[in-house]
């Protein structure tokens, strides 16, 4: 069986998180992808910590499943081998800062006079148009811009930025959507063209305040609560771990009511039970007091069916027998150049197919693939080695 | 052919926002997408904030689809859902899991009639494993895949994303699994089912996870990066702040001739990016003392832009609507679309809601209207050849 993106052939110029990871997806579901990197230095993400034998973990997961070649991008030589790529490629990916490309003679304009139906896709951080298109792209500036930071924390606290880089791996997940869908249309109509996507952009789509604006309203953060459920948010255990615990419908009140030991307080509707939230909240962390962990209290919150979870930590994460059964965390090798460890415990693909699963592969050594591919446009291994050796010095 | 997804026939049988979010996105490009409502309508249509007796929410979430009302507790029109299944490409659903397979309507029976039928399932905890069957929504699957734990003050609890950002990441999850499967089925004619889950895309987000192995454990940190200084969120005045992203010494030179100290320039407490870090709680409260000399934060920012400092403000809701830039047509993130007949006929023909989540130069998607409950039920009956 084929695998879904079987026969799309993809050249990357990506860097850092949000780019690679677009690709990266298309190398999950069965693209080929060729990712051009910088001679001697590679993709900066081999240089983010945490580090393995010189190799930023970043760099495994971002570039898993890619074909690593080393281009100098501002030397004729380089260019001329970009330019025969280009032709044999459906999609190209780039996301070095705006006006980058351009300069390299490699912007969309380029590529399309030798190949008119490319699709050709720039991840920014800020888009490509307008004012904020030039800054030096953080995915912390992005979080602050969107209004994604301003809603997370207390509500009497500071704005929280998200513990993940939330703008760059998310970026990289809407990216790959539309790269599919330029992808499909391609694939119907034999059209291609450029696609703008960026961190802010796509945090700014999943910001919903925007609905409360229409009437008016300027919504911020408010802690864990839920702003019209309760009790519904996270509640401290006896032992210093938290909990989630949420009551939506009263037919859940009655079961929360009736473990707390407090059967008289069943019949509370919930605009009553909004009002008592924080009496409540008191009741229920002196209930959570009575027992000697947070699990011993999720238990029986489980069994008198009140939806409820722990606030796992990274390390109950990877051992949650849902995440070990439904293999969401996967083995994969390290590339070769790699010792401390031959392979990794890591994420695997984002969704199930039931006929043609993804799956995370390998990430590539840098340039492992530069004979196997330049070879093929006719290069022999003593000119793509006087070349590196150009660009290598 | 003039939108990406023309054509595509989408049955829409979602009722929470990860599932319509993935359908709408459909229909932003072109696809004819078709919810189907329980008599009492998607629950969707009764979540606040609302507009003139009009839910917002069902505003952007079940924009540009069509609606059919179906009692699915009926056998009848359980039958009539498995005919329009019959002629669909994709069905999105976001039922317990079972649920629709005990009507004999789950992927298995529906596909042996339509085998290239993609059928596309959103729920908290996915279709298998030992959470099948529990019940489960964004913010318990913020707390289970990590995300949570590393969110927060140094010193404080986890803290939830304000936004449902494993709902909101599941329907772009959701959407291009079905487009890549579309995209298969063009050359073998096949579809398949596809099990997204929130918890599982939460964790796919979540690159900490990777750590564990070697040996670290992440957890909160707060706004300043333990490794870097100064690189986070900094205190002014009136509730503003601001981020300041500065990694390396010219832009520390900067920063330092911006606040009045040239002298930290070279102090041996702040001179370089290790030891400003091993400092770092100092080099705020410098930070922190400036920004507060400011009645508008801006201002203090006009200065770090012009020292070429990476800053920005922190954007409430309010500076986000009012940012010219969003809403600037060139950029056209943020638009006016079309609210639904019933706001149309009190004159409130448009509200402020987003644009498609990324821009194509050739073939732009688009914003429809939501629907009103059962609109297409005559057009869709007709279509099927039944009679009331």
């Amino acid at each position: 069986m084929q695998d879904l993106l079987s026969g799309l052939r993809v050249l990357d110029f990506t860097t850092n998180v949000a780019g690679p990871v677009a690709t990266a997806m298309l190398a999950d579901y069965g693209a080929s992808v060729i990712k051009v990197e910088r001679p001697v230095r590679g993709d900066d993400n081999r240089s983010f910590p945490p580090m393995m034998d010189g190799q930023g973990f970043i760099h495994f997961w971002c570039n898993r499943g890619k074909q690593s070649i080393t281009i100098d991008l501002g030397d004729p030589d380089g260019k001329r081998i970009v330019e025969q790529l280009v032709r044999e490629c459906d999609i190209v990916v780039e996301s070095y800062r705006p006006g980058i490309m351009k300069k390299f003679g490699m912007d969309y304009e380029s590529f399309a006079a030798i190949k008119p139906d490319i699709i050709y896709c720039s991840v920014s951080a800020y888009g490509l148009v307008g004012p904020y298109s030039k800054r030096p792209g953080y995915d912390l500036i992005a979080q602050a811009m969107s209004g994604q930071m301003d809603l997370n924390g207390e509500a009497d606290g500071a704005p929280m930025k998200s513990g993940m880089t939330l703008g760059d791996y998310w970026a990289g997940l809407n990216a790959y959507s539309a790269l599919v869908t330029a992808w499909f249309h391609h694939m119907r109509t034999g059209e291609g063209q450029m696609i703008d996507a960026s961190l802010l952009q796509n945090l700014l789509f999943n910001n919903d305040t925007v609905l409360d604006y229409n009437i008016g309203r300027y919504k911020t953060r408010s802690g864990n609560d839920h702003p019209y459920h309760a009790p519904y948010g996270q509640f401290r255990g006896p032992d210093g771990r938290y909990l989630i615990i949420c009551v939506d419908r009263d037919e859940v009140w009655v079961r929360m009511a009736r473990l707390l030991g407090h059967e008289e307080l069943a019949g509370l509707t919930e605009q009553e039970r909004i009002e008592h939230r924080l009496v409540h909240q008191k009741m229920i962390e002196e209930w959570l007091g009575g027992f000697e962990t947070t699990d011993q209290a999720l238990k029986a919150l489980e069994e008198a069916a009140v939806p409820s979870c722990k606030v796992s930590n990274m390390k109950e994460v990877s051992t949650d027998p849902h995440v070990l059964e439904n293999e969401w965390l996967t083995r994969v090798d390290l590339p070769e150049d790699i010792t401390t460890l031959r392979s990794w415990l890591t994420r695997n693909v984002n969704v199930t197919f039931s006929k043609t699963p993804g799956v995370s592969k390998p990430s590539p050594a840098l340039g492992n693939c530069n004979y196997s591919v330049l070879e093929r446009l006719g290069m022999t291994k003593d000119e793509i080695d006087q070349l590196q050796k150009k660009w290598n010095p | 052919m003039k939108q990406m997804l023309s054509d595509i026939k989408v049955l829409d049988l979602t009722t929470t926002v990860a599932g319509a979010g993935a359908a709408a996105m459909l229909a932003d490009y072109g696809a004819l997408v078709i919810k189907v409502e329980g008599p009492d309508g998607d629950p969707l249509r009764k979540m606040p904030p609302f507009m003139e007796g009009e839910s917002l929410v069902h505003c952007w979430f079940n924009r540009g689809k069509q609606s059919v009302v179906l009692d699915l507790e009926t056998e009848r029109d359980a039958a009539v859902l498995g005919q329009m299944m019959n002629g669909a490409d994709v069905v999105v659903e976001d039922f317990r899991p079972g649920y629709l397979a005990q009507k004999g309507l789950g992927y298995d029976a529906v596909s042996a009639a339509n085998p290239g039928l993609i059928y596309c399932s959103v729920t908290p905890f996915g279709q298998t494993g030992p959470y099948r069957d529990k019940e489960g929504n964004d913010l318990m699957a913020q707390a289970l895949s990590g995300v949570m734990e590393i969110t927060g003050e140094m010193d404080g609890p986890p803290e939830k994303h304000g936004t449902p950002v494993g709902d909101y990441a599941a329907s772009q999850s959701a959407y291009s699994a079905i487009v890549a499967a579309l995209c298969l089925r063009l050359k073998t004619g096949e579809g398949q089912a596809i099990d997204v889950s929130t918890m599982r895309n939460l964790i796919w987000l979540n690159s900490a996870v990777d750590r564990i192995n070697v040996n670290v454990y992440t957890t909160r940190e707060g706004n300043h990066h333990p490794a870097l200084s100064p690189f986070g969120l900094f205190y002014g005045n009136n509730g503003q702040s601001v981020i300041i992203c500065g990694l390396n010494a010219k832009i520390w030179s900067s920063l330092c001739h911006i606040i009045g100290h040239p002298e930290y320039i070279d102090d041996p407490r702040y001179s370089t990016v290790s030891q400003r870090t091993a400092n770092r709680f100092e080099v705020v409260e410098m930070l922190e003392t400036w920004l507060k000399t400011f009645d508008n934060i801006q201002d203090a920012i006009k200065l770090l832009e012009e020292g070429n400092v990476p800053s920005c403000q922190v954007y409430g809701a309010r500076e986000v609507f009012s940012d010219p830039h969003y809403t600037d047509p060139q950029v056209g993130w943020l638009v006016q679309a079309p609210t639904p007949t019933s706001l149309q006929a009190k004159g409130k023909a448009t509200y402020l809601t987003h644009s498609t989540n990324a821009k194509f130069s050739k073939t732009p998607g688009k914003i429809g209207r939501a629907p009103d409950l059962g609109e297409h039920d005559s057009a869709v009956t007709a279509q099927l050849g039944l009679r009331e």
